[in-house]
């Protein structure tokens, strides 16, 4: 059966109570399942989300929902691998991803 | 990642920043998680062998802090709940983990439980200003 993550949402509450997403433009590292990065997208202005598993990032889309999907891009690659031109986002979220 | 290369990735994502951009990091860190069922403590899983290179990445941004690049503005410990329907369910997730092992003890006990398990871990959610 399945398990539930942070059913508590303690996680999201805390990078919400922590810094302002609101209009930034985000570089998000080790998005896994897109758990935070669901939380995250209605207020950011844009979310660049990667992780290192196909898999994973396969089902972020797969779930995330219709109305935020303009403004979300899921990418596979590892912290090592990202790409992403000089002084082009607003923000940079590590989650267990280093 | 090898805690050599952390800083290394963390100066280019550094700069895919604006001055004056934010680095949020959301970490887990010691002590061990704990599992617990009915309100008794289980066992706690092993890692020992992930906790050094959480804690590199951290010494990575505190080093760039000390260079003058970044500043420490908030930091937070949080406590996350993953709950499982029962002992099995939470011996099927920690196997297919790479980063903490399971003890034995911990396994045997795990499979006697019909019930749900919670896993309590511990996380430090710190941010930084580009400077």
């Amino acid at each position: 059966m399945p398990h539930v993550v942070d059913a508590e949402g303690a996680h999201l509450a805390a990078i919400l109570r922590a810094t302002d997403f609101s209009s930034k433009r985000v570089l998000e590292v080790g998005c896994g399942e897109g758990r935070l990065t669901f939380g995250i997208a209605p207020l950011a202005a844009s979310v660049l989300a990667f992780d290192p598993s196909s898999e994973d990032a396969a089902l972020a889309r797969a779930e995330f929902p219709w109305e935020l999907r303009e403004k979300v891009r899921f990418e596979v690659a590892s912290a090592g691998e990202i790409e992403v031109p000089p002084q082009s986002v607003d923000l940079v979220f590590f989650s267990w991803s280093l | 990642m090898e805690p050599e290369g952390v800083v290394d990735v963390l100066r280019r994502l550094l700069a895919a920043l604006v001055p004056g951009g934010v680095v949020v990091d959301l970490a887990m860190s010691p002590p061990d998680e704990t599992v617990e069922s009915g309100g008794e403590i289980l066992g706690q899983l092993d890692g020992s062998a992930f906790f050094p290179r959480a804690l590199a990445a951290g010494a990575g941004l505190d080093g760039l802090a000390t260079e003058g690049l970044l500043r420490l503005e908030r930091e937070e410990p949080v406590t996350v709940i993953v709950r499982y329907p029962t002992g099995n369910d939470a011996l099927e997730d920690f196997g297919e983990r790479t980063y903490t092992r399971i003890p034995a003890a911990l396994a045997r006990r795990l499979e006697t439980v019909s019930t749900e398990c919670l896993l309590y871990s511990n996380c430090l959610v710190r941010v930084f200003r580009k400077l």
